[in-house]
C-alpha cells in the first residue's frame, strides 16, 4: 500500500538524489577548473585571442585597477574597456568576498549554472504544463510533447552543459570577464522566468551597461511579461525600472556627471571597433581591408546587423514564445557582436537542452557539431602557424572563423525552423495531405 | 544514402593525392618575390685559391684536434678577415639520463654591413664534423665559408650583416645558438642550457647551411625539410636552383635529376617516387639538415649538400661554389622584408615543379570527409534504430582512453623526475603500458555494453581522427597523409559485430596499425635496406633494437627541440586507437527495440 | 631667333584653328593660344621606391638631364624622386645612378636638385603642386609657379595599372584625379600647353580621361600591356632603364637647343619592334599639329629676349681693363667615361 508518508518519503529521497547529483557535478566542475587554473596551461589559454579579447581580458582589468588606485584615469589610453562600475565590482568582490582570482571565476561560473538550473526548471515546468492536455493535440505529434521526463531532465542537462561545456570551461580558466557578464545574464533569465521584474531589469541593465548589445533583450523581456505572465503592469514596470537602473548605473559610472571619459573607451570601442586585434568575430578582417572613407558605412551596417536587423522580425514571429526569442537573440548577439569570445558561445549552447523536444526535427545537428569541433580545433593551430611559424596568414585564420560563425548561424536557423515546424505540426498535425500527396515543410 | 556507406571517399582522396605528381596537375615553379632579382648581377668571387689554402690548413689543424673544433685557428682566421668573432658555450643535460651532461662550443664571426644600420642579418652556417664522425666531412664547407667571408668583407654593397657560423654537435649546436640568439627555450626547461651570446646582429632574414663533402663537387643536393615538417619559402628554393644553373653547378632535389620521359605514365611514376621520398622525410618531423631548426623562428633556410660523385660528367670547384654562394647572398641581400610572397606549404615532385596547398589540401579533406560521412551515417542509423545509448558511460570511457594517452606523454618526464635511467625504463615500461591497455576491453567485459554506446564510441573515434588529421595536415602534410592513408581505411570498416571471424580479422588489422607496430615496420624496412645481408633472427633483433632507439630518440627530440611527433602520437593517436580497439573487441548485448521502449 | 620662329609658326597655324578640330573652344582660349608660350617648366616624377625599382629613378634623372641640357633651368624644374638609390646600401657604386650599362653616364652627379624627395612624394603633394594649392610658406623650389604662357612638360614613371599610378607602394592616383588636376590648372590659367609623358605599365589609361584643352599625351604602353625594362647592368645587378625612356633618350641626345626636330618625330620614337609594347598617343586635345611643333617647345626653354635699337658697348657696363682675357676652349670629342673605384680600403687584408 502506498501511503502518503511513503509518497512523501519517495519525493524527499528523489529530491535528495537530485541535490546530491547537482552538488557532485558542481564540485567536480570546480575541481576540474581549479586543476587547470593552477597548471602551466592557464597562461597559454588566457593569452589566446579566442578567449581574451580587448573587452574581456583580465589583464586589462588588473592594469585598470592599478591605475585607479594610483589616481590615474585608466580611460585615457586604449587600455581599459570595462565600465567603472564593473571595475569597482571586480575589485570589491575580489578583495572582500573571494580573495583569490581562481575562486572568484569558479564561483561565478558555478553561480551561472545554479541560476540557469533554477530558471530552466521553472521554465520547463511551465512549458510542460502548457502542453499538459495531450488530447488537444494530434495523435502523431504527441510523443514530441514535453513530458515529465523533459521536466526532470532539462534542468540537469542545462546544469551539466554550463559546467562541462568546453567553451565556457576554457573561458573560465582563461579569466575571461565575459564569464562574469554571463552570470548577470543568467540572473536576467532567472528573473524573466520567475516573473520578477526587479531582478530581471537590474540584471539586464548591468549587462547592457557593460556590453551594449543586450539592450535589445528588453523587447523579449517585455513580451515575456505580457504574453506569459500576462501582466501589462509588470511589463511597464519592467521597462521603467530598466530605464531607471540604466540611468543610475550611468550616473555612477560617470561619477555623477563629472567624468564621461569611459564612454569613448567602452561604448565607443564596442560601436566603432578601433582595435582590430584578430578574434573569432567577423569585424576585424573586414575592417583591416577597408578604405577609410567606407569605414563609417560599414560600421553602421555591421552594427545594425548585430542588433536591430533581426530583432523586429524575430519578435513578431516568436511573440508567443519569448524564451525561444531570447535564446535566438543571444545566439545572434554572440555571433555578430564586435568582439566575441568563446564564453559567449558556451553560454548560449547551454540553453540547447531546453529544446530537447525539437531534436527529432533538427536536421543539421550533426553537421553543425562537426563543424564547430573542427573549427575550434583548427583555430589555435592556424593561429600558431600564422603568428609564430609565419607560414600561414590572416586568410587562413579568418576562413576558420567564418566557418565557425556559419556553423552557429546554421544552428540558430535550424533550431528556429524546427520550432516553427513543431508548432505547425501541433496545430495542424503531421500527416497533412495537399491534393492527396504527402507534404513537407521547407524553409524558403 | 549509398554515399554514407561508401568508404571510397578515402580512396578518392588518396588517388587525388597520388595524381598530383603528374606534371599535368602540378605547376612549374616561379619567383614571386620581385625584390630578389635572382642571378642578375655578375659574380665577382675570385678567392678560390684562398679557399684551397684554408682547406689545406684546416686539414692540418683537424689532425691536431681529433674530436673538437680548432677554435683558436678559426677565431684567428675570422679576425684576420676583419670579422667580429665570438665563441658560444652551451650545455645539454641529457633528457635520458639526468646525470649525463654534454658541453659544446660554437664559433661565429659577424661581418657588419658597411653602410646599413645592422638591423637585419643573414647566416652562412656549417656543421663541424671531426675526423672520427660517422657523417661525411664538411671541411671544404668551412674553407669556402672563410673564403667567402674574405670576399664579402671587402665589398660595400651588403645591406645586412652576415654571420658566419660553425656549429658543434650537429643539430644541437645550431639549436643552442638559435635559442641563445632569440632568448627562448624551445624544448623542456632545463634540458638544453643555451648560454649567452656575447655578440649579436639584427633580425635574421635567411640562412644557408653548407655541407660540402669534397673540394670538387659533382652535384649539389638542396635539402628543405625542417623540424615538424616545416618547409622554407619556395622562393628561396627556386633561388638556390637558379643560381646553381647560372654558375653551371649541377643541382638536384632528393638526389634525383630531372628526367624527361615521353611516356606520361613513366613521368608520373618518376615524379610520384620523388614525392613519396619528400613525404617520407617530412613526415617524421626530423629535419634532414641544420637548416630545419631555423624555420620555426621565421628564418627561411635550406641546406646545400655537395657530393663528389655526380650524375653530370663534370665537377665544379671552389670558384663555382663560391659564386653560387655569392649569387644567393646577393639576391637575399636585395630583400626588403622577410620572405612572404611565395608558398610555405608545398610538395615538390621534382626540383622545378611544385604542388601547392590549394592542390593537396582537398586530398586530405576528402580523406577526413570520408571519416565524417561515416560518422554521420552511423549517427543517422542510430537515430533510426532508437537503440539505447548510455552517453555518460561512453564519455567516461573516452576520457579514460585519453588519460592513458596523457600518461604515456608524461611518462618520460615522470621517470626523469624519479631520477632513474630513462632509456631502459622507457624501453620496457612503455610497451608494457601499451600492451596492458590492449587488455582493457576484456577487463571491462563485466560492464554491460550496448551496441548503441559502442557505436557512439566509434563515432567519437571517427570524429577525433578526422579532426586530428586535418589539424595535423595543416602543420605537416606528409604526416597527415601518412597517418590518414594507414588508419582511415581500417577506421571506416570498424564496426561492433557479433561475428567472431570478422571480429578477429578486424582485431588483427588494428594490431597491425598500432603506432608501435607501424614504427616497427618502418624501422624494419630501413634496417632491411641497410643490412640486407643478415639472417632472420639477427635482423629481427636489430629491428627491435632500432625501434626502441627510435622511441627514445623521439622522446629526446621532443624534450630538446620541441618536436611534437611523440606528443601528438601519445595524446591523440594512441587514445584514438584504443577507442577503436574497444569498439572492436567489446562484447555487447543487442537489445530488442520493442522491449526497451521507455515508459513516459 | 627662337621667338620669331615661334611667332611665325603660330601665325601660320592660326588659320588651322577654325578647321576640323573636334573641340569647340571659347574665343578667349583661342586668343590666348594664339599668343604663344613665354616660358617652359618641367615636372618630373618618379613614384616608386625600393632597390628593385632603380630603373625608375634612372628614368627620371635621365629626362632631368636632357631637359636641363636643353635649357630649362633648375628653378623651373620640379624633380620628385621617391627613394634614394644613390645612397642605398645595396648600391655597389655608391653616390651614383647609371642609366646605361655600356656608357657609364652617372646621371646623379653633384648638380642634381631634387625638390621633393623620399616620403614627400605623395599623391596629395603632387596634386597640390599642379593645382598650386600649397600652404603658405612653401619654398619656391617646391612650387610650380606657372602662368598662362607656360609650356609644362609632365613626366611620370613608376608602376601603374588600368586607371591608376602607384605612389610609394601605398597609395594610388587615379586617372580621373589626374584629369581633374589638369582641368584645375587650365581653369586657373596655369599652363599654355602640356606635354604629358608617362612610362609605366598600362600607361595609356592615365591620359584617357583628360578633358582639358592643349594637352598632348604619350604613354609607353596601351591598356592591358606592360611596359618592359630595357636591360640589366650586371655590375650593379638591377634593371637599369625602361625601354620607352631609353629610346626617348636616344632621340633627345641628338637634340640641341637650336634643333628643329618636331614633336611628331618624338611621338614616333619607339616603334613596337623596339618597345615591345605599343606607344599610345593622344592628340585630340592638342590644337596644333605635333609634326609642326618643335621639340624645344616642351623640352627646351624660351629665353626671354629683349630687342634693343642700338648696339651697346661693353664700357657702358663694365671696366674692361680689369677683366682678364680668357681663352675659350674648343669643344672636345665626347669622352667615354669609365668607372673608377673609390680609394682602396687599407684596413682589410
Amino acid at each position: 500500500m502506498i501511503t502518503k508518508k511513503s509518497q512523501k518519503l519517495l519525493k524527499s529521497s528523489h529530491s535528495l538524489i537530485i541535490v546530491c547529483k547537482v552538488s557532485f557535478l558542481l564540485i567536480l566542475a570546480a575541481l576540474l577548473r581549479y586543476i587547470i587554473m593552477v597548471s602551466k596551461y592557464q597562461n597559454i589559454i588566457a593569452n589566446h585571442v579566442e578567449i581574451s579579447t580587448p573587452l574581456s581580458s583580465w589583464k586589462r582589468v588588473l592594469e585598470g585597477t592599478f591605475l585607479f588606485s594610483k589616481n590615474i584615469n585608466p580611460y585615457e589610453g586604449d587600455l581599459l574597456h570595462e565600465t567603472p562600475l564593473a571595475l569597482h565590482f571586480y575589485k570589491t568582490v575580489l578583495q572582500f568576498v573571494f580573495k583569490n582570482v581562481n575562486v572568484m571565476f569558479i564561483a561565478f561560473d558555478l553561480g551561472t549554472s545554479v541560476l540557469l538550473y533554477f530558471a530552466t526548471k521553472k521554465y520547463a515546468k511551465k512549458f510542460r504544463e502548457e502542453h499538459a492536455e495531450i488530447e488537444k493535440f494530434p495523435k502523431e505529434v504527441r510523443d514530441t510533447l514535453p513530458n515529465q521526463d523533459y521536466e526532470n531532465k532539462v534542468p540537469l542537462y542545462v546544469l551539466m552543459s554550463v559546467l562541462f561545456n568546453p567553451f565556457s570551461f576554457l573561458g573560465c580558466v582563461g579569466y575571461s570577464t565575459v564569464g562574469i557578464h554571463n552570470f548577470f545574464m543568467s540572473m536576467f533569465i532567472f528573473g524573466m522566468v520567475d516573473s520578477n521584474f526587479l531582478i530581471s531589469s537590474l540584471a539586464l541593465a548591468i549587462c547592457s551597461s557593460v556590453s551594449l548589445y543586450p539592450v535589445i533583450l528588453i523587447l523579449p523581456l517585455i513580451t515575456y511579461f505580457v504574453k506569459v505572465h500576462k501582466s501589462y503592469l509588470q511589463a511597464l514596470l519592467t521597462l521603467l525600472s530598466f530605464i531607471t537602473f540604466l540611468t543610475l548605473i550611468t550616473c555612477y559610472n560617470s561619477n555623477f556627471g563629472k567624468d564621461f571619459s569611459f564612454v569613448r573607451n567602452v561604448y565607443g570601442c564596442i560601436l566603432t571597433v578601433p582595435d582590430l586585434q584578430p578574434n573569432i568575430g567577423l569585424f576585424w578582417y573586414f575592417f583591416t581591408e577597408m578604405f577609410d572613407h567606407f569605414r563609417e558605412l560599414f560600421i553602421y551596417s555591421f552594427q545594425i546587423n548585430a542588433t536591430i536587423l533581426y530583432l523586429i522580425p524575430l519578435t513578431i514571429t516568436f511573440r508567443n514564445r519569448p524564451f525561444v526569442l531570447t535564446v535566438a537573440l543571444l545566439f545572434l548577439i554572440g555571433i555578430f557582436k564586435s568582439y566575441p569570445c568563446l564564453s559567449d558561445l558556451g553560454f548560449v549552447l547551454s540553453f540547447l537542452p531546453t529544446f530537447m523536444y525539437l531534436f527529432s526535427y533538427c536536421q543539421q545537428g550533426f553537421v553543425i557539431s562537426v563543424i564547430l569541433l573542427m573549427t575550434s580545433c583548427l583555430a589555435p593551430v592556424l593561429w600558431h602557424l600564422w603568428i609564430y611559424s609565419a607560414s600561414a596568414n590572416a586568410n587562413f585564420y579568418f576562413g576558420v572563423t567564418l566557418a565557425y560563425a556559419i556553423a552557429q548561424i546554421f544552428l540558430v536557423t535550424d533550431v528556429l525552423f524546427a520550432h516553427t515546424k513543431w508548432e505547425f505540426y501541433l496545430k495542424h498535425g503531421k500527416d497533412i495531405k495537399i491534393d492527396g500527396e504527402d507534404t513537407k515543410l521547407s524553409l524558403e | 544514402m549509398g554515399l554514407l556507406t561508401d568508404p571510397s571517399g578515402d580512396q578518392r582522396g588518396i588517388i587525388w593525392f597520388a595524381s598530383l605528381a603528374s606534371p599535368l596537375f602540378n605547376a612549374s615553379t616561379y619567383f614571386s618575390e620581385n625584390a630578389l632579382l635572382p642571378g642578375l648581377v655578375k659574380s665577382t668571387f675570385k678567392e678560390d685559391r684562398f679557399a684551397l689554402q684554408y682547406f689545406q690548413e684546416l686539414q692540418d689543424e683537424t689532425q691536431k684536434h681529433e674530436s673538437s673544433i680548432p677554435y683558436s685557428w678559426l677565431l684567428a682566421k675570422f679576425r684576420q678577415i676583419g670579422l667580429d668573432s665570438y665563441t658560444h658555450d652551451f650545455t645539454l643535460h641529457s633528457p635520458l639520463n639526468p646525470n649525463d651532461t654534454y658541453y659544446g662550443k660554437n664559433v661565429y664571426g659577424i661581418l657588419r654591413a658597411p653602410r646599413a644600420s645592422s638591423t637585419e642579418a643573414l647566416v652562412l652556417s656549417v656543421p663541424y664534423r671531426p675526423p672520427k664522425s660517422i657523417y661525411p666531412s664538411t671541411l671544404p664547407s668551412i674553407a669556402i665559408q672563410l673564403a667567402f667571408a674574405k670576399f664579402a668583407a671587402k665589398e660595400k654593397y651588403w645591406a645586412k650583416d652576415i654571420i658566419f657560423l660553425i656549429t658543434d654537435h650537429e643539430q644541437l649546436g645550431i639549436q643552442a645558438w638559435l635559442e641563445a640568439y632569440h632568448g627562448v627555450t624551445c624544448g623542456n626547461e632545463g634540458t638544453l642550457n643555451h648560454g649567452t651570446l656575447k655578440g649579436r646582429a639584427g633580425a635574421i632574414q635567411a640562412a644557408i647551411n653548407l655541407e660540402l663533402h669534397s673540394v670538387k663537387i659533382g652535384q649539389i643536393d638542396i635539402k628543405i625539410e625542417g623540424l615538424n615538417g616545416q618547409l622554407p619559402n619556395l622562393d628561396l628554393f627556386n633561388l638556390a636552383g637558379k643560381i646553381c644553373i647560372k654558375e653551371g653547378v649541377f643541382h638536384t632535389f632528393k638526389g634525383k635529376t630531372p628526367k624527361y620521359f615521353r611516356d606520361p605514365y613513366k613521368e608520373w611514376l618518376y615524379s610520384f617516387k620523388n614525392m613519396l621520398n619528400m613525404v617520407s622525410t617530412q613526415a617524421t618531423g626530423v629535419p634532414n639538415g641544420n637548416h630545419g631548426l631555423f624555420l620555426r623562428f621565421g628564418i627561411q633556410a635550406l641546406t646545400l649538400e655537395g657530393f663528389e660523385q655526380g650524375k653530370a660528367g663534370s665537377r665544379s670547384g671552389f670558384l663555382s661554389i663560391g659564386r653560387v654562394i655569392e649569387g644567393i647572398f646577393r639576391s637575399i641581400n636585395n630583400l626588403l622584408e622577410r620572405f612572404h610572397q611565395s608558398f610555405f606549404f608545398y610538395i615538390l615532385p621534382s626540383h622545378d615543379r611544385y604542388i601547392s596547398i590549394g592542390l593537396y589540401m582537398p586530398a586530405v579533406c576528402m580523406i577526413a570527409a570520408a571519416l565524417i560521412i561515416k560518422a554521420c551515417a552511423k549517427w543517422c542509423k542510430m537515430q533510426e534504430n532508437h537503440t539505447e545509448i548510455r552517453y555518460i558511460k561512453v564519455v567516461i570511457q573516452f576520457i579514460v582512453m585519453h588519460c592513458i594517452g596523457a600518461t604515456v606523454m608524461v611518462f618520460p618526464e615522470l621517470v626523469k623526475a624519479l631520477n632513474s635511467d630513462v632509456s631502459s625504463t622507457v624501453s620496457y615500461g612503455l610497451p608494457s603500458v601499451l600492451v596492458g591497455s590492449l587488455l582493457i576491453p576484456f577487463l571491462l567485459k563485466s560492464v554491460n555494453h550496448s551496441e548503441g554506446s559502442l557505436n557512439l564510441l566509434c563515432i567519437f573515434g571517427l570524429l577525433e581522427l578526422g579532426t586530428a588529421l586535418i589539424c595535423l595536415s595543416m602543420n605537416n602534410i606528409s604526416l597527415g597523409i601518412f597517418c590518414g592513408t594507414i588508419s582511415v581505411p581500417f577506421a571506416l570498416i570498424a564496426e561492433p559485430t557479433k561475428n567472431r571471424i570478422f571480429k578477429i580479422v578486424q582485431a588483427l588489422f588494428w594490431c597491425l596499425i598500432h603506432p608501435l607496430s607501424i614504427l616497427f615496420f618502418v624501422v624494419s624496412i630501413n634496417t632491411f635496406l641497410m643490412f640486407h645481408q643478415e639472417n632472420i633472427t639477427e635482423f629481427v633483433f636489430r629491428a627491435l633494437d632500432a625501434t626502441k632507439q627510435a622511441v627514445i630518440y623521439s622522446i629526446a627530440d621532443s624534450m630538446i627541440y620541441g618536436n611534437w611527433l611523440y606528443t601528438v602520437v601519445s595524446t591523440i593517436f594512441i587514445p584514438n586507437w584504443l577507442c577503436f580497439w574497444n569498439v572492436i573487441c567489446s562484447d555487447f548485448k543487442r537489445h530488442n527495440v520493442n522491449v526497451a521502449k521507455k515508459n513516459n | 631667333m627662337l621667338s620669331n620662329k615661334e611667332l611665325y609658326i603660330f601665325l601660320s597655324t592660326s588659320l588651322v584653328f577654325t578647321s576640323i578640330y573636334a573641340i569647340n573652344l571659347e574665343h578667349s582660349f583661342i586668343e590666348k593660344a594664339r599668343n604663344g608660350h613665354t616660358n617652359n617648366w618641367a615636372v618630373l616624377v618618379d613614384t616608386s621606391r625600393f632597390w628593385f625599382n632603380y630603373r625608375h629613378v634612372a628614368n627620371v634623372l635621365s629626362i632631368y638631364r636632357s631637359v636641363k641640357r636643353l635649357g630649362i633651368p633648375d628653378s623651373q624644374i620640379i624633380l620628385m624622386i621617391a627613394d634614394d638609390m644613390a645612397c642605398n646600401p645595396r648600391n655597389p657604386r655608391p653616390a651614383t645612378v647609371f642609366n646605361n650599362a655600356n656608357q657609364h653616364i652617372n646621371v646623379y652627379g653633384d648638380d642634381v636638385e631634387v625638390d621633393y624627395r623620399g616620403y614627400e612624394v605623395t599623391v596629395e603633394n603632387f596634386v597640390r603642386l599642379l593645382t598650386g594649392r600649397l600652404p603658405p610658406g612653401t619654398p619656391r623650389s617646391k612650387q610650380l609657379l606657372t602662368d598662362e604662357g607656360s609650356n609644362v612638360l609632365i613626366y611620370l614613371t613608376g608602376h601603374g595599372g588600368d586607371g591608376f599610378l602607384k605612389f610609394q607602394d601605398s597609395e594610388e592616383i587615379t586617372s580621373q584625379e589626374m584629369a581633374d588636376a589638369l582641368e584645375q590648372m587650365w581653369q586657373k590659367q596655369r599652363y599654355h600647353e602640356v606635354f604629358f609623358m608617362i612610362d609605366t605599365c598600362q600607361a595609356a589609361s592615365m591620359y584617357e580621361r583628360f578633358y582639358s584643352p592643349n594637352i598632348l599625351s604619350v604613354g609607353s604602353s596601351m591598356v592591358g600591356e606592360d611596359s618592359l625594362s630595357h636591360h640589366v647592368d650586371p655590375a650593379i645587378g638591377v634593371y637599369i632603364i625602361d625601354r620607352y625612356t631609353y629610346y626617348a633618350l636616344e632621340f633627345l641626345e641628338d637634340v640641341s637647343p637650336e634643333s628643329n626636330r618636331s614633336m611628331g618625330e618624338f611621338l614616333k620614337v619607339c616603334p613596337k619592334s623596339a618597345c615591345i609594347s605599343t606607344v599610345g598617343v593622344r592628340k585630340d586635345l592638342f590644337l596644333r599639329d605635333p609634326d609642326e611643333v618643335p621639340i624645344t617647345d616642351f623640352f627646351g626653354s624660351v629665353r626671354p629676349v629683349k630687342l634693343v635699337e642700338t648696339v651697346p658697348t661693353l664700357e657702358h657696363f663694365v671696366n674692361v681693363s680689369q677683366i682678364p682675357l680668357r681663352v675659350i676652349k674648343t669643344e672636345s670629342k665626347p669622352k667615354k667615361y669609365h668607372y673608377v673605384p673609390p680609394l682602396p680600403i687599407f684596413s682589410k687584408v
